[in-house]
């Protein structure tokens, strides 16, 4: 999520859902649909199997607009709000662990609320220019054939795996497109962000040589979908450019869908070794039963295979999420044959190098079409200091428990 | 032309070549299905739909509206777009040859789908159409078909699979004499024990110039499920862009 000014982000959605109105009025008044909005409310409450734990509240109002005013251009936005209290706010928790001073309202800036976020996930313009489409604004770029984990898509901030499967975050910068003969494709992107963007802006920060940057080669056939990249990544705003190259494919084994995916950083910038993140994975629909079944293992090179060597401070930082090595990853999912009525879905992430576990078990409930009601579980299970639901230690007494268990449920209305 | 539309309308593009040979195919059966071919045959196709999903338990119908682009010929394809409810807009599915892609837009993802996979329902809409029913390929390239039954206003024609990306094990279609279009199509599975589905055409009417079904309703003879599709507009021969139907642009 993109943290923006509030004023700017308001007139920002003011004036594209003016826009949007407009041109629908051109639009109907041709007979065709040009622009539009649509969007989501959520309510959510959440209770931490810890005793003594407060519960959590969150909501947010997400809005999306589209318009084509002609073949071949268009725009969308997709943006909102979101609200959290109590063991839902990420703030509330670092203040409660010491990890942060609490400020005053005084000393934030006027209308500043931390309760409160405003982010922009997409604002981009496209343009089909012949054989290519051309991107640019805060635009997606999720590349990879992965499932839970993408080691060749190196835009956005980390997010725990799976957290960012219901919204595809853009990033300021350019995407071009260009189809080319025989099934084969380009696709490149220039960004102006690092992966972790810096509060205060500067000057050098845009500097040509450390722009984000990547490029692959891809091809969907018969047999295989498969892609070749090279991408240069910059971390945060301080750090050295690292690069990186990538490759993924996908295809079947009979009924079986497959997919593996995986990137090695080169010397040089950052890095004077290589370093290897990799992930496999498949899914499988069980006869009958008609379950999903999908497992994942991932390698991450960056990772530790010690406890005590998790890198906390990059954790805290935001700059990391998972600090091990090795993952195991798998889950059934069941969908309403019928009318996709109801969903149910549980898995387990399983960190192979301290033996922790996480547990993730979902269901969801339709009633109406555009209603959706659901009810989670998380729970985390590890001994002593294994990466989820274990502590770690930040010194001078403090401890931290990065993932706690928790059970919620969710509300939201699509309109 | 491979879409909702042109599965249900029957479209079977034969190649003599491939019937000669076949033990089970006949010839007048082949002539057949070249005419309704023949009669529904278009360069290019879009058109809008609802699909109303009815489950078994007499529950309240989900209806969906959906944008249809279908192309035929050598690079033949075709492109389903949800546009309602909110909840799906955007979801779109590209079918090339044997192939399917699905672009979900919440996470701006194309999906390849699996062989497994396109014979079960549209994942987030349920209802009877499998993935291979909204996209498919040609009938007459995936089964042989033999003249079962004759009345004076009907053929009764069964094919059998042929090809490895056929959806169903076997099919049955009723063709109107008179318009040379088919009336009722069913499909057999044999992990589903025989002829599970049907899809009855009615309500034909000019569409541009042709005639088409403007209901199709898609029943689950097992589960006595429905899906019905009303067919609002539909244009044929129209310039559609290639981005459409390329996998690489098609989610944009």
């Amino acid at each position: 999520m993109n943290r923006v000014n509030f004023l700017s982000m308001t007139a920002t959605l003011l004036i594209v859902a003016v826009s949007a109105a407009e041109a629908t009025e051109t639009a109907e008044a041709a007979g065709i649909a040009a622009a539009s909005w649509y969007g989501s409310a959520e309510l959510g409450a959440s209770v931490p199997f810890d005793e003594g734990r407060n519960p959590g509240l969150s909501a947010e109002t997400r809005l999306i607009l589209e318009s084509k005013p002609e073949s071949g251009i268009g725009f969308r936005a997709e943006g909102g709000i979101g609200w959290n209290y109590g063991t839902s706010s990420a703030e509330a928790l670092a203040f409660d662990a010491g990890i942060a001073p609490a400020p005053a309202a005084a000393d934030l800036p006027p209308g500043t609320d931390l309760h409160r976020t405003f982010f922009l996930d997409q604002a981009y313009a496209r343009a089909s220019l012949g054989p290519s489409d051309l991107s640019f604004g805060i635009v997606p770029c999720a590349w990879g054939t992965g499932y839970l984990f993408n080691p060749t898509s190196r835009t956005g901030p980390a997010a725990f795996p799976g957290d960012d499967s219901d919204t595809a975050p853009g990033t300021l910068g350019a995407v071009v497109r260009l189809s080319l003969p025989a099934g084969f494709s380009a696709e490149a992107y220039s960004l102006a962000q690092p992966r972790l963007r810096s509060v205060v802006p500067a000057v050098d920060e845009a500097s040509i040589d450390r722009f984000p940057f990547g490029a692959k080669l891809q091809s969907r056939s018969d047999l295989i979908d498969a892609s070749v990249s090279f991408l240069r990544e910059l971390p945060n705003a301080d750090a050295e450019a690292a690069y990186w190259a990538g490759a993924d494919a996908a295809g079947f084994f009979g009924p079986v869908s497959w997919y593996a995916e995986a990137a090695i950083r080169l010397p040089g910038g950052s890095g004077t070794d290589t370093e290897t993140e990799a992930c496999a994975g498949f899914s499988w629909i069980v006869p009958y039963f008609e379950i999903t079944l999908r497992t994942e293992i991932a390698w991450i090179g960056s990772g530790v295979e010690d406890p005590a060597a998790y890198d906390t401070a990059a954790l805290l930082a935001g700059e990391r999420v998972l600090s091990a090595r090795r993952y195991l990853f798998a889950m059934l999912e069941k969908e309403d044959p019928e009318a996709a009525e109801w969903k149910l879905s549980g898995g387990a992430l399983a960190n192979l190098d301290d033996l922790s576990l996480a547990f993730l078990a979902e269901a969801a409930f339709m009633p109406a079409l555009s209603v959706e009601l659901s009810a989670y579980v998380r729970v985390f299970v590890a001994d002593g200091d294994g990466e989820f639901g274990g502590k770690r230690n930040l010194g001078g007494g403090m401890e931290l428990t990065p993932y706690r268990s928790a059970a919620g449920i969710k509300a939201k209305v699509s309109f | 032309m491979k879409s909702i539309y042109s599965r249900m309308a029957i479209i079977a593009v034969l190649l003599s070549s491939l019937a000669t040979g076949s033990v089970f195919a006949d010839e007048r059966a082949q002539a057949i299905v070249r005419r309704v071919d023949e009669l529904d045959r278009s360069i290019t196709a879009r058109s809008s739909m609802e699909m109303s999903v009815r489950p078994a338990d007499g529950g309240a119908s989900r209806t969906f509206s959906v944008l249809s682009y279908d192309r035929s010929g050598a690079e033949e394809a075709s492109l389903v777009e949800f546009v309602e409810p909110r909840s799906v807009r955007g979801l779109r599915i590209l079918s090339k040859g044997s192939d399917s892609w699905v672009f979900f837009p919440s996470t701006g993802r194309v999906r390849k789908i699996a062989g497994s996979s396109r014979s079960g329902s549209v994942q987030g809409v349920g209802g009877d159409f499998s993935y291979d029913d909204l996209g498919g390929g040609a009938w007459a390239d995936d089964y042989d078909f033999a003249i079962m039954r004759e009345d004076a206003g009907h053929w009764e024609l069964e094919g059998k699979k042929k090809s490895v990306d056929a959806a169903y094990d076997s099919v049955k279609l009723h063709v109107d004499k008179k318009r040379e279009l088919p009336t009722l199509a069913t499909f057999a599975l044999e992990k589903e024990s025989g002829y599970f589905k049907e899809l009855s055409f009615s309500d034909f009417r000019d569409f541009g110039g042709k005639t088409r079904a403007a209901k199709m309703v898609m029943k689950n003879l097992k589960k006595n499920s429905s899906t019905v599709v009303i067919l609002a507009e539909a244009a044929f021969d129209l310039p559609l862009e290639d981005r459409l139907f390329d996998p690489s642009r098609f989610d944009k």
